[in-house]
């Protein structure tokens, strides 16, 4: 025991010897947090709109009115030629354009359905679909006003109800996060993220730099033994993992209001299960690698396909089915889920079971066999 | 000069070519990320998992929840007998959306007395639930339209004109909306930027690390000679690599190329300049390799990826967070992808922010020299 806490001693000493690397170990994450709490969302505001006018009615302008009133949309003019239109859906001066044909208020004063060209820039495709689907609000709600019109004035000659509007209102209600803040769903990814990050890369260098430098060939002639080894350089970043996590929910909680609905404890329980897995696969990837950049490489080429296929930031019943079979391998996928249950939804244990027993499951099969790895390359 | 920079690139080149593994790593990593971003992330949504209470049971409720059934976004996982069975399937995540239509649906709608509807969402996945919310809208609003419809010519009144005006979207440049053609290009960015950045980052601290470093300064090479000659076998990887995932992208996922190749190759010299030119200030102003990498990854994968619109709309982000983006080489880079490839804009559209690129280089480039000491 006592030769354990020496390693993780020397570790400690290691890692904070450039004072930079407090900085990159405590505030990073932090940064991160803001970074992801902010600025990763799907909502799309302000798309730029241009409209081209060739009707000049007073309900085409009603129109036009009631889409920039909305809030989702800011104006860019008017276009007043095909060659316009293009020339500013090439530059990228607007997201839409509308194009009011001539005839268009005729036809809705004669009571027919009136064609309305909508020209929308794809080159981002999600704020494309985005926009589209901002007009369709706004067209449903115009269609409101027209069917409750129209039931006001056939309910007096049909015996309807007094004042029909529509036949039937959704009522939609948010449940765990209210107001919708993506905030809310990025930042219980952000500590899972940076549990994985910090965990798993800094150990894997940890080990590789001793093989690297040379100092391993000293370590292991010393009578210390390899799972001593171990857990003396793993232990230093378990405790960095663990203060990083709390550092995180203080903010999350304090500062973006999530609710943490659940017990903090069971909390903690599945971040020590978790690192089991980080541990072990930064282990393995020290075994595979020479030199630091390799190790580097490796965690990279491992942690982007962790994050991507884990549902952090892409739901995973998105993706194609043969790569949803693929996450099921992924340990952050099930960690992910219990973190967001216990914060957001105050999941008990007895809900999560699951992804407890495989985020086990998985943990102990990467750590046996990082750690046999690791015992073959060191006798 | 003449020499002395080629002769440190041969050298550089010789130890990138000895380390195998890692010359391999500058080209799986990009294909990595492209089949990951290619194949499995979209931003399509499909398939919700919708729980329906129906407590209504009459033709007019299940045609209701036929529409939400038949609709590619959501798929009917749950049928319920009342809305407390809801709350449950909710928080175990089987359902991520739930319908509650109400006993005497059927009558109410028959009146023309307006009935409520009830949609749970799971809130938790903000996206999801925002884009879904508008498929929600939309189910309602043609249903609506078809009820008033039916109502009406029931009742022999005229119908006509609705709804009053029909939206008829052509999209330009993706007529598919297909979301690939979107995040290839900017992935392009984010692959240059995280290779070239993360390959010279090591170099110049490994020298001071293993000691060699001790050797070249006993030499009479200057400061940007060491620089740039380590610069050069770097910004031959990170081109190829940006050739190569073009390649892939179109070929492979269908990405149109509409604009002029030179136009591209030109723009991602200066770009590849400027990532390099991050990697090895960070190179030269970190004490060891570990802090050099975190510095590059906290200074450029993570803002490459979540702040220059590669995936998420720089538009939407709160003012404080748009001011930071400015500073984000990729942000520009993405742009001009984007443009040259699906829009096949003109040199003039993109001299502006190539020009950003190139000043942003420059700066860098001329800090890590000025930063680099030829002492131990």
């Amino acid at each position: 025991m006592g030769r354990i806490l020496h390693i993780t001693r020397k570790e400690f000493i290691q890692a904070f010897r450039d004072p930079r690397m407090f900085g990159i170990i405590f505030i990073a994450p932090i940064f991160q947090l803001f970074l992801f709490g902010y600025a990763v969302t799907q909502d799309v505001h302000n798309i730029t709109v241009a409209v081209m006018n060739l009707d000049r009615s007073a309900a085409s302008r009603e129109l036009v009115r009631s889409i920039f009133h909305s809030g989702y949309f800011s104006d860019q003019g008017s276009a007043e030629s095909e060659e316009a239109i293009s020339k500013a859906l090439v530059k990228g001066w607007c997201d839409m354009v509308l194009v009011f044909p001539a005839g268009f208020a005729d036809r809705l004063d004669r009571g027919e359905t009136a064609p309305l060209q909508v020209l929308l820039d794809g080159s981002e495709s999600n704020s494309a679909s985005v926009g589209a689907g901002y007009l369709g609000k706004i067209l449903a709600s115009y269609t409101r006003s027209v069917i409750e019109e129209r039931g006001t004035r056939l309910s007096a000659l049909s015996g309807l109800a007094r004042r029909p509007g529509l036949p039937v209102n959704p009522e939609i209600r948010y449940l765990y996060n209210p107001e919708l803040k993506s905030s809310f769903y990025m930042v219980p990814g952000v500590l899972a993220m940076i549990l994985l990050i910090v965990t798993m890369l800094l150990t894997s260098l940890a080990i590789t730099r001793e093989r690297e430098i040379g100092t391993m060939e000293q370590l292991v002639v010393t009578p210390i033994r390899p799972w001593e080894l171990l857990a003396g350089k793993m232990l230093p970043f378990v405790v960095i993992g663990l203060i990083d996590m709390t550092l995180i929910l203080i903010v999350a909680v304090g500062h973006f209001g999530l609710p943490m609905a659940g017990s903090l404890a069971l909390l903690y329980l599945a971040a020590l299960v978790f690192l089991f897995t980080t541990l072990g696969m930064g282990l393995l990837i020290s075994t595979v690698s020479r030199t630091q950049q390799q190790a580097i490489f490796v965690s990279l080429l491992v942690m982007m396909p962790s994050v991507l296929l884990s549902g952090l930031m892409f739901p995973i019943a998105n993706m194609p089915e043969p790569v949803q079979w693929l996450t099921y391998a992924n340990p952050l996928r099930y960690f992910l889920v219990i973190v967001r249950g216990v914060i957001l939804k105050g999941n008990s244990l007895r809900i999560l079971a699951p992804e407890f027993y495989l985020l086990f499951a998985l943990g102990a099969v990467v750590f046996t066999l990082a750690v046999a790895r690791f015992r073959k390359q060191a006798a | 000069m003449k020499t002395r920079v080629p002769a440190i690139a041969k050298k550089e080149l010789l130890h990138i070519l000895r380390d195998w593994r890692t010359l391999a790593m500058a080209f799986v990593l990009p294909l990595v990320l492209l089949l990951l971003f290619g194949y499995a992330i979209t931003f399509d949504i499909r398939d919700l998992r919708l729980a329906v209470a129906d407590e209504d049971r009459t033709r007019a409720s299940r045609s209701l929840v036929e529409r939400f059934s038949a609709s590619r976004y959501f798929r009917l996982v749950a049928e319920v007998p009342s809305a407390d069975h809801l709350p449950g399937l909710l928080d175990r995540g089987e359902a991520q959306i739930a319908l509650v239509v109400p006993k005497g649906y059927s009558d109410r709608l028959a009146r023309w007395e307006g009935v409520a509807v009830q949609v749970l969402f799971d809130g938790s996945e903000s996206n999801t639930a925002t884009i879904a919310s508008g498929y929600v809208d939309a189910i309602f609003s043609s249903l609506n339209v078809s009820y008033v419809k039916e109502i009406l010519s029931r009742r022999g009144l005229p119908a006509g004109g609705l709804p009053p005006v029909d939206p008829r979207v052509r999209v330009w440049f993706n007529p598919e909306l297909d979301s690939t053609s979107t995040i290839v290009p900017g992935l392009v960015a984010m692959i240059m930027m995280v290779i070239a950045a993360l390959l010279t980052s090591l170099t110049v601290v490994r020298e001071r690390e293993m000691g060699s470093l001790e050797g070249l300064i006993a030499t009479p090479v200057r400061k940007h000679e060491i620089l740039l000659g380590k610069m050069l076998p770097y910004l031959l990887i990170a081109l190829a690599d940006s050739v190569l995932a073009t390649v892939v992208g179109v070929l492979v996922f269908d990405v149109p190329f509409v604009g002029s190749v030179a136009l591209f190759i030109g723009t991602a010299l200066v770009f590849t300049v400027a990532g390099l030119s991050i990697g090895l200030l960070a190179s030269v102003v970190a004490g060891s390799q570990l802090l050099a990498n975190q510095i590059v990854f906290l200074t450029t994968l993570l803002p490459s990826m979540l702040l220059s619109g590669f995936l998420f709309p720089v538009k939407s982000m709160p003012p404080w967070v748009q001011a930071i983006t400015y500073a984000v080489p990729a942000r520009y880079f993405v742009s001009i992808c984007r443009g040259i490839l699906l829009k096949g804009q003109p040199l003039e559209d993109v001299t502006r922010p190539a020009l950003f690129l190139a000043a942003f280089g420059a700066i860098l480039l001329g800090l890590a020299i000025a930063r680099f000491r030829k002492k131990l």
